[in-house]
């Protein structure tokens, strides 16, 4: 730094010119514009005031506040030379800060300047001198300035370099100049936020050294001021306990290694230095190591070719070393990364589109190939998985380097293969060639199909294909014992023959004709026909086994068939569909038989479901007959539905064919969930595939199940038609209920799906008419009854007096079973299907076909009318339609409930469950009748005999329910359970106590614990003290045919309340250790009235008192519960004494101490 | 073990899935591929199988005490599987120190006798056969198996044959009741056992 200059001159002027504020300089210069010695006085009377004497601070800070408003963004002096005079004189505060009346004012000295700088009126000469004056001042002056102040003034050079540049670049070693100047301030710089700014300058500098004429030294000179950083501690900086203020150290990381891959000139020094910490393992930590890896891998990949190739060898051997010998699989990925970058960089200069066979290969690949070969020789095979990473990462990188590795390393790799004694040894090489499959699948990415040279690396592949393969057929050959590595190579052998399917071969793809304008591509497999049908035979063999003995290698061989399958569905068509359905058998009369179908079939849902076609972009490109991608799933399922139609038609295999629509709907699932997560990844091709299809993706399956086991039949007695169960030759009752539920499962899931558009619905009845080719009459006979009633038959036509499939009152029962599947369509449909149907009539018809005496309707038929009757009052709002107030749904349930009282018990108790399930409906959708119809059901509470049932009919309200849900499209209002609870507890609360009669009490019990157990807790907190004693006497409820349902909903509500309110709990403590100890204690002599689960309830309820009651009060009671948990630690239920097992845990940490920590 | 060198730093671990624990297999409800899917769907109640008019019909199997679950080998691997080891945060299971083929039951004779004592034999394999902590391991699972068990089984832990250094003094130790009733008054070797129980309370 230079010493300070003489200012006489000005000095002896100052006395001349009167002090003037900046406003008045301002003006001055506006009207002297004109004037050129008017504006030479101005200037030097500005100039003048750099000599201020003692006074001289206060007068700076008054000169630069005034001046403030003339430098602000947007304002502008009017005059060069007074924006020149103003900055030399800031210039000149700066060079004399040594001086102690100079000192102060240095941060807005530079702030101001900086403002100057970015006018336009700057005199670009001035920026030189600034900087000049900024690289005078004295380390000690530099080192005493707050952080603020060297902030502004690493500001302001950064602006003069980024915005001055030009003019800076005039000046004569100006590199110099500027690495020695800012190096010269930024050496003691420690301050985060100051070298969030030091650093881009330093970037800018070496980045342009050229142009700069940096030199080697100079460029030293800037390596050793930033290198004093590296590597940053973040936990240094505080991580948890940031200063906001402060940079986040990872930018501070970020910016640093900006600085090491500016110029290719530090390879020089970061190079070494790195390897350095790669090497001197004991100093560094994981953090540092991993930092060094990163920053090696940035440095390879911005520095230049010819400077990579001379460093390539030293790095190599620092970095083989890392993977060859590391433990640490994060230095191994770091140092496997910096692998890759050398590699890329080594073959940066070959043209894509022009290596041919006898391009010559980079000598870091011929090196790397050589050593990595030498060490795959080696008999003991000791580095065979290390190997692999590195040749793997290497192949990986693009068809040049997949072609250099396949060139030089694998024949020689093969032949070793074959040398090997053991298997670990084989499975490990196996891994090997797995490895390089992998890799060139992923050097193959993105690159030309048709056009592309790299073709030329799938024929060097294609020269070794078949000693490659048979490998894999000869490891496959091998059998299997329960040998770990045998399991190993067989599972690594099915990886790589799925991986070899995943191949594309771009030998042969060639631009076929164009039609309708676009390109037609046919790309064959890599594979040969042969070579993929020996696969996906070899696989299929291994899943078809009765009983597999390896889950492992099932799984894997699972998944394997599906990648073989999704790359080539029509190989699964010809080969794996084949095999599974000759594997099936005509008809099964065991139960093993039956395990054996369920097992195959799982095997198959999973192969052909769990996974989309992989359609080429090539196929994509198409209008031709390629595959589509939902193929597999269509191939399924026909094969099935064929199979199906083969099994009905046997004697008696109801059961066989009950398998395999269980395995339809199982397909049906996979696929769902799979184009689910197509859908989430951003892909909706399927859906417009779906479009394409008149009845959507699973439209035709559900059309065809449905029909196979329904048929139109007339109805003697009635003189009618109507949709019932198929007829079989054979007879038997192959289409129980439980049968058309699960068919009516699969139309439900298949409707709901969100791939399939409503548009796309096979409900759709104007595409249905058009696919089916019917052309009614709609004049004559009218329309063909919608589907959900018609169960597409084709021939029905729509006539109300012969055909009114909803009416069911006097069966027949088939009819009966028949309405499972006109409900479960009505389910799966949106709720705007156009079901063409007067729905307060079917509703009306549904109540009476439940509560029928005489339609002989089976249990699943009558609930799928209740289900129906649900649908049309929550999803359809049939309670909404006007009527006249006898004919509605409310007033013809309430005439059923006041006929009900006369009727036997069977009989009622049908009408009130109905009664029960159209009020839910009713609460869930949140319609203004669900009031009058919960009150009929509170009346009914009132029925000495029936009470109790009644009672039991309250937990329906609220049950979940597969039907009406939301994924069905029906409501389900959250304000509901509120409505309820409001409804019905303040009344059971104060009924009970009213009360005297024990049945009464005990169905308000019942009732009450129904209600609560599916209300949330919050609702329930806030009565928690009212509802605490009611709780506990359900507890003790003894029901018939409730099964303890009503202890474990109370055990059950106690449990959520005992940690939300303890202070309550507290007051019946006692109470709940009786009731609880009295359904725990279960021995020979006293066995206890609750069932296993119940009983484990209890000792759940008696371990929370443990965890949330004062340790005083529970240390009180503790000798007795240990007492009773000892006898329920021999419970007969391995549940139940391992609920007694925890809570003796929790109860044995209740101890003196904790009472003394309590008080 | 802050301030002491760890016998073993380094000890094999197996994983989880490769316990044999009936617990596991109960809290994840599987078994093997067969357990999901066509089965499942197979199995599946029907909707209305919690309807209070139908419950009895289709009341769950497991509610009722028709069929006795005696205490068997895998039930007292369970107890003690999950102990965890004082020196890693690794269990006892996933160290092998406990194995389920070294969990012995001997059930007495005459059945009819309530009286009867049934007794528990366990097997330990410290990691290493110099453990400095294979008594307080073993105090560990006797301690648990005893809170755990019902009073008519009589524990016994012991150091496997051949798998530690010191096995005679060590299973001296374990063996007498007054030795273990004194060390169980030692705050600090308690808070130590409390420590390994931990998990066994997850």
């Amino acid at each position: 730094m230079e010493t300070m200059e003489s200012s006489t001159s000005v000095a002896e002027q100052k006395n001349d010119f009167p002090d003037r504020t900046v406003s008045e300089y301002v003006e001055l210069s506006s009207n002297a514009t004109q004037n050129e010695d008017e504006l030479s006085k101005i200037t030097i009377d500005i100039t003048g005031r750099i000599e201020l004497g003692t006074e001289g601070k206060q007068t700076f800070s008054l000169f630069l506040r005034e001046l403030a408003p003339f430098i602000s963004p947007g304002a502008s002096l009017v005059d060069s030379a007074i924006v020149s005079a103003v900055t030399t004189l800031l210039c000149a505060r700066i060079r004399f800060a040594e001086e102690e009346n100079y000192r102060a004012n240095i941060k807005d000295a530079a702030s101001a300047l900086l403002s100057l700088s970015l006018m336009k009126n700057f005199l670009k000469s001035d920026a030189v001198i600034i900087l000049d004056d900024f690289f005078r001042l004295s380390t000690s002056l530099w080192t005493q300035q707050i952080v603020a102040t060297r902030l502004a003034v690493y500001e302001l050079l950064q602006n003069l370099l980024t915005n001055h540049r030009e003019e800076l670049l005039k000046q004569d070693r100006i590199g110099h100049k500027l690495a020695e100047g800012f190096t010269g301030l930024a050496v003691p710089e420690k301050d985060a936020t100051c070298l969030r700014h030091v650093f881009p300058i330093y970037v800018s500098l070496s980045k342009d050294r050229q142009a700069w004429g940096i030199n080697d030294e100079d460029l030293e000179m800037i390596w050793d001021s930033f290198i004093r950083y590296y590597p940053i501690k973040i936990a240094a900086f505080g991580r948890k306990n940031a200063d906001l203020s402060k940079p986040d150290p990872l930018i501070l990381r970020e910016l640093l290694l900006q600085c090491f891959i500016s110029t290719s000139g530090y390879a020089q020094w970061s190079f070494p230095r790195l390897i350095d910490l790669l090497d001197v393992q004991s100093d560094v930590s994981a953090d540092f190591k991993n930092d060094a890896l990163k920053t090696l891998a940035a440095c390879v990949k911005a520095y230049d070719q010819s400077t990579i190739d001379t460093w390539a060898p030293k790095l190599w051997d620092s970095l083989k070393f890392e993977v060859l010998n590391g433990e640490n699989d994060d230095f191994i990925s770091g140092a496997i990364l910096v692998i890759r970058e050398l590699t890329q960089k080594s073959t940066i200069a070959i043209s894509e589109s022009a290596w041919t066979n006898d391009t010559p290969l980079p000598p870091f690949i011929i090196n790397l190939a050589a050593e990595m070969s030498q060490r795959l020789v080696e008999p003991a095979q000791r580095y065979t998985p290390q190997c692999a990473k590195i040749l793997s990462a290497v192949a990986s990188v693009n068809p040049f380097t997949f072609h250099a590795i396949v060139r030089l390393i694998l024949a020689r790799l093969i032949t070793v293969y074959q040398s090997l004694d053991t298997t670990a040894k084989k499975d490990n090489m196996v891994r090997l060639f797995n490895d390089l499959i992998k890799a060139c699948s992923i050097s193959l990415q993105g690159h030309d199909l048709v056009n592309g040279s790299h073709k030329q690396a799938l024929k060097t592949l294609r020269a070794l294909q078949s000693p490659l393969v048979e490998i894999y057929f000869e490891a496959m050959s091998q059998p299997v014992t329960s040998d770990a590595d045998e399991i190993k190579l067989r599972m690594t052998t099915m990886k790589g023959l799925s991986g070899l399917f995943e191949i594309p071969d771009y030998i042969t793809t060639k631009q076929g004709v164009l039609v309708e304008g676009l390109p037609v591509f046919e790309v064959s497999s890599f594979l040969s026909e042969y070579e993929k049908g020996t696969i996906v035979d070899s696989l299929s063999k291994v899943v078809l086994v009765a009983l597999p003995s390896n889950a492992e290698i099932y799984v894997q061989a699972i998944a394997a068939l599906r990648t073989t399958a999704i790359h080539d569905p029509r190989m699964f068509a010809k080969i794996t569909l084949e095999n599974f359905l000759e594997a099936l058998p005509k008809s099964v009369a065991s139960k093993a038989e039956t395990e054996d179908i369920v097992h195959k079939l799982e095997s198959l849902a999973r192969i052909a479901c769990g996974d989309l076609v992989v359609v080429s972009p090539a196929y994509e490109d198409s209008v031709s007959q390629n595959p589509t991608k939902c193929q597999l799933f269509f191939s399924f399922s026909n094969a099935l539905l064929q199979k199906l139609e083969s099994v009905i038609q046997h004697k008696s295999q109801g059961r066989y064919a009950f398998v395999i629509v269980a395995a339809l709907y199982r397909g049906l699932l996979l696929f769902d969930a799979a184009l689910d997560q197509h859908s989430t990844q951003g892909t909706n091709e399927v859906q417009d595939e779906g479009l394409e299809r008149p009845n959507g993706v699973y439209g035709d399956f559900i059309i065809r199940l449905y029909r196979l086991c329904t048929q139109r039949k007339d109805n003697k007695t009635l003189n009618s038609t109507y949709i019932g169960l198929r007829h079989l030759p054979c007879g038997g009752e192959i289409f129980d209920d439980k049968f058309l539920t699960l068919v009516g499962k699969y139309a439900v899931a298949g409707l709901r799906s969100k791939h399939v558009p409503a548009s796309a619905s096979p409900l759709n009845w104007y595409s249905q008419k058009s696919s089916a080719g019917l052309n009614q009459d709609k004049s004559s006979k009218g329309e063909k009854p919608h589907d959900v009633w018609a169960l597409f038959d084709q021939h029905i036509k729509y006539d109300e007096e012969n055909f009114e499939q909803y009416n069911c009152v006097s069966g027949p029962t088939d009819k009966c079973s028949a309405n499972i599947l006109s409900m479960s369509l009505l389910a799966g449909s949106p709720k705007e299907v156009d079901h063409r149907l007067n729905i307060t009539q079917a509703a009306a018809y549904m109540v009476r076909n439940a509560i029928s005496k005489s339609n002989g309707a089976s249990i699943d038929a009558r609930m799928s009318f209740i289900y129906t009757l649900q649908l049309l009052v929550n999803k359809f709002g049939v309670l909404k339609i006007p009527t006249d107030s006898e004919s509605s749904l409310v007033e013809v349930l309430r005439k059923h409930v006041q006929d009900a009282a006369t009727y036997g018990d069977a009989d009622a108790f049908r009408v009130y469950q109905t009664l029960a399930y159209v009020a839910s409906a009713a609460l869930l959708a949140f319609d203004p009748s669900h009031s009058m119809l919960i009150e009929m059901m509170i009346q009914n509470l009132q029925l000495p005999s029936r009470s109790i049932k009644v009672a039991q009919s309250f937990k329906i309200l609220l049950a979940p329910s597969e039907v009406i849900a939301e994924k069905n499209a029906c409501f389900v209002r959250p304000l509901a359970k509120g409505r309820l609870y409001a409804l019905v507890i303040p009344y059971l609360i104060t009924e009970y106590s009213k009360k005297e009669n024990a049945v009464f009490r005990q169905s308000y019990l019942i009732a009450l614990a129904a209600v609560l157990s599916y209300m949330p807790l919050q609702l329930i907190k806030a009565d928690a003290p009212r509802l605490l004693p009611l709780l506990l006497a359900g507890t003790d409820v003894n029901n018939a045919g409730d099964d303890d349902q009503t202890k474990m909903d109370c055990i059950t509500v106690l449990n959520n309340l005992i940690p939300e309110v303890p202070e309550v709990v507290e007051e019946h403590v006692d109470s709940i250790i009786n009731r609880m100890v009295e359904r725990v204690h279960n021995t020979m002599a006293e066995p206890s009235d609750a069932s296993p689960p119940c009983r484990k309830m209890a000792l759940e309820c008696i371990r929370l008192l443990a965890v949330h009651s004062r340790p005083v009060v529970a240390l009180k009671r503790k000798p007795r519960i240990m007492r009773e948990l000892e006898v329920a630690s021999n419970d007969v239920s391995r549940t139940v004494r391992a609920a007694a097992d925890r809570a003796r845990i929790f109860w044995f940490n209740v101890t003196d101490d904790e009472v003394k920590e309590d008080e | 073990m802050s301030g002491r060198e760890m016998d073993n730093a380094n000890p094999t671990i197996l994983s989880i899935s490769e316990l044999p624990s009936r617990r596991r297999k109960d809290k994840d409800g599987v078994d093997g591929p067969e357990d999901f899917g066509i089965q499942a769907i197979m199995m599946a109640k029907p909707s209305y199988a919690m309807d209070p008019f139908y419950l009895s019909d289709y009341s769950d199997t497991d509610s009722d005490d028709s069929s006795l679950e005696p205490i068997d080998e895998q039930e007292v691997y369970d107890l003690i599987a999950p102990i965890s080891d004082p020196e890693h945060p690794l269990s006892l299971a996933s160290l092998g120190v406990v194995k389920l083929q070294d969990v012995h039951l001997t059930s007495p004779s005459d059945l009819t006798n309530p009286a009867a004592l049934t007794r528990v034999l366990v097997e330990l394999t410290p990691t290493v056969t110099h453990c400095s902590l294979a008594t307080v391991i073993g105090l560990g699972v006797r301690v648990r198996l005893e809170q755990a068990l019902p009073p008519s089984y009589r524990v016994e832990v012991r150091i496997k044959e051949g798998t530690h250094s010191s096995a005679a003094e060590v299973n001296k130790q374990l063996g007498d009741k007054e030795r273990v009733a004194a060390a169980l008054e030692n705050a600090n070797l308690m808070g130590i056992l409390k420590k390994m129980m931990k998990p066994c309370m997850e």
